[in-house]
């Protein structure tokens, strides 16, 4: 080491160690020049007379680990391995720790909150990775509330600005399914109820996809639905023998908890596959209760697409049924052929005759066989105008026309005199009333259910079935003509106020209050 | 139906909260003697009182700071905390109604349609942020109006806001969004 050196002072490389009592130095033999110091940069004779020099300070480096971080560390890769995650998860998962711990936002937080900031940075690495993974499994490894850790969790991502996906549904599936212990080779349970992890976990998956496109998942803690679709595809793999079994006991024999919203999630799941298993024709024939209704699941899972396009297409027509267009049709080939034909004839008792009987009688039956959905249809695209339009129109320039080129002018002055305002007449009071009276029952049902055919759609269940009154209005429109800037009544301010016989009783309440302990 | 054909929206408010200032200390206990329709949290140091007309229920603090939550509009806001302050007034503080500042507001919204939240998200990702384990709701952060909504599957939107134009904004900024993500028929 020391034959290359040569010293900076005198030139010479004559260079030596030399124990100077008992710290080592390299002194330059020919001058004394002492090149440089020891190894050891303290000794204990230093460190007792106060010249101490940190340890972060002997390394060189001014920011190097405190012990609080390489125990976080630590901590993160241990959970890292705990959860058996591939390699470079953990480094992902240190380096947003080592953000996380020099942001001041979490320098003086409770350790309970430092513990939960190592599971963030791993959940948050694993979202990222398209690692499925629940809250619930982080928050149990590092004993933390949930509320704690979803508020942590959500300062992080925004301090650290980081962009977490969501979940992917199939994955979490798939990993759920495989901590159901019924579904694993070795498990001591009755033969019926072992079933293979592939088959089961395919079914479920499709049973999932099932209900996230009839809004059974959106908005809602996956779990819970994982869990009643997985019993319900277990179920339905041999509906025989497995029919019997609850699904608290199916969460029991496979050993995983039950979360309490996957009863209501499991009614959910059978409602909408019986509202699908109408449309299969093979089914149309049986009567299916939401037990019964499990053993098709493979059919109905088979079929899925199309049985959500057929419930879904009979929807449409149910809503569109009896449009305006055949409104019109229906109109124009009653009331306009009628009259037309009729007037051809020529005879004005005729005429009248049937103007009054067909005319009015058609337009009648015409629109009273238009249903309810026919009118809120019609409700939607104006229908009172466009028929009124349409009649007052269409009739009398017909009826004009034809009066003009076929008859004599004795039946025009009469027609136009009887049977035009009568018919007109008759016409504007019977269609306008009726139409009238079926579209205030229209919006009367409309108002009363915005939703009529939630039997077939596929709604979100709290629209089908609201458990909210309808947001009442606390003061009528008339409060928007309030400006803050009223003068104030002294009789407003007094009704707030006691008066002072009032304060005076109050007040002997409360001496009587003070006593009665004393007493 | 397109995203940019007129569709009247309602926008209920449900709460607007305002602080304002007495410039004087006021004396809680005297408060809690003499005022109706009165709490007194001792040992958190503040009277809580409500008011009937507009209905608001006000936080009073010694300092003379006060803060009004409840009304439904701004100008319900300012009345419902003069009046509080005629009130305090009239107990023989020196009250002067000063600082009135309306710091929040709460409305709510309801879309004609159904959102498909996942996809919602999937679109707008660094300014939403969806966690089914945690909240039903979609959480839309925008901030340059300061505001924040929570968007429903069903439709609802849950708007705070600084003021109620902000709110407004915010609505309107958001439909042609939620538009997008409506429920699709397969």
């Amino acid at each position: 080491m020391s034959g290359a050196k040569q010293c900076p002072d005198c030139g010479s490389s004559d260079i030596v160690e030399d124990a100077h009592y008992s710290q080592d130095q390299v002194v330059c033999a020919d001058c004394g020049c002492i090149l440089s110091e020891g190894l050891i940069t303290t000794t204990a004779a230093e460190e007792s007379h106060l010249q101490a020099v940190r340890f972060a300070d002997s390394t060189g480096e001014n920011d190097s680990m405190t012990v609080s971080k390489l125990r976080g560390i630590v901590r993160v890769r241990n959970i890292c391995r705990v959860l058996r995650l591939p390699d470079g998860f953990s480094d992902t998962a240190v380096s947003y720790y080592e953000q996380a711990y020099k942001h001041p936002l979490y320098h003086s937080v409770s350790i309970e909150k430092k513990e939960i900031i190592v599971g963030c940075c791993v959940y948050i690495t694993c979202r990222q990775h398209q690692w499925p993974i629940t809250m619930a499994t982080i928050c149990s490894l590092v004993y933390a509330k949930k509320e704690l850790f979803a508020s942590i969790f959500l300062s992080i991502v925004q301090v650290l600005k980081l962009d977490v996906p969501s979940v992917s549904l199939q994955n979490l599936v798939m990993s759920h399914c495989r901590s159901f212990k019924l579904f694993k080779d070795s498990c001591e349970v009755p033969s019926h109820y072992a079933e293979k992890l592939d088959t089961v976990s395919e079914r479920t998956v499709q049973t999932v996809e099932l209900a996230y496109e009839t809004w059974l998942v959106t908005g809602r803690h996956p779990i819970p639905i994982i869990t009643a679709a997985a019993y319900i595809s277990w179920q339905s793999l041999l509906p025989a023998r497995r029919l019997s079994c609850s699904l608290s006991r199916f969460c029991k024999l496979s050993d995983v908890d039950l979360p309490p919203p996957s009863a209501i999630r499991l009614r959910e799941l059978q409602g909408t596959l019986i509202k699908l298993s109408v449309y299969l024709p093979w089914l149309k024939v049986l009567s299916l209760n939401k037990k019964t209704v499990v053993q098709h699941l493979g059919d109905l899972l088979r079929h899925r697409v199309f049985l959500l396009r057929k419930a879904l297409a009979v929807t449409e027509a149910e809503l569109s049924r009896g449009t305006l267009a055949d409104t019109e049709a229906q109109l124009s080939r009653g009331t306009l052929a009628d009259t037309e034909a009729q007037l051809s004839r020529g005879t004005l008792a005729d005429t009248e005759a049937q103007l009054s009987r067909g005319t009015l009688a058609d337009t009648e039956a015409q629109l009273s066989r238009g249903t309810l959905a026919d009118t809120e249809a019609q409700l939607s695209r104006g229908t009172l105008a466009d028929t009124e339009a349409q009649l007052s129109r269409g009739t009398l320039a017909d009826t004009e026309a034809q009066l003009s080129r076929g008859t004599l002018a004795d039946t025009e002055a009469q027609l136009s005199r009887g049977t035009l305002a009568d018919t007109v007449a008759q016409l504007s009071r019977g269609t306008l009333a009726d139409t009238e009276a079926q579209l205030s029952r229209g919006t009367k049902a409309l108002s009363s259910n915005d939703q009529p055919n939630s039997t077939f759609v596929f709604l979100p269940p709290c629209v089908s079935n609201p458990r909210k009154r309808s947001r009442s209005i606390p003061f009528p429109r008339g409060h928007l003509d309030i400006t803050g800037d009223e003068d104030i009544s002294d009789s407003e301010i007094e009704q707030y106020l006691r008066t002072p016989a009032e304060m005076k009783e109050f007040e002997q309440a409360l001496n009587r209050d003070d006593e009665l302990p004393n007493a | 139906m397109d995203a940019d054909s007129d569709v009247a929206l309602d926008i209920i408010i449900t709460n607007v909260v305002c602080v304002f200032r007495t410039r004087c200390h006021l004396n809680l206990r005297k408060i809690a003697l003499e005022g109706l329709n009165v709490i007194y949290k001792r040992e958190v140091g503040k009277v809580l009182m409500k008011l009937r007309k507009p209905r608001i229920t006000a936080t009073i603090w010694s300092s003379g700071k006060i803060i009004c939550t409840g009304a439904t509009s701004e100008e319900e806001a300012k009345v419902g905390a003069r009046r509080l302050a005629r009130s305090l007034q009239k107990l023989g503080f020196q009250v002067k109604f000063t600082e009135f500042k309306v710091v929040n507001v709460l409305a709510v919204c309801t879309m004609p349609f159904e959102i498909r939240l996942a996809e919602f998200t999937k679109q707008n990702r660094p300014h939403a942020s969806y966690e089914p384990e945690l909240h039903p709701a979609v959480c839309y952060r925008i901030k340059s109006l300061r505001t924040t909504l929570q968007i429903f599957s069903t439709g609802s939107i849950t708007v705070t806001g600084p003021d109620v134009k902000s709110v407004a904004t915010a609505i309107e900024q958001i439909y042609p969004f939620v538009f997008e993500s409506r429920k699709a028929i397969l």
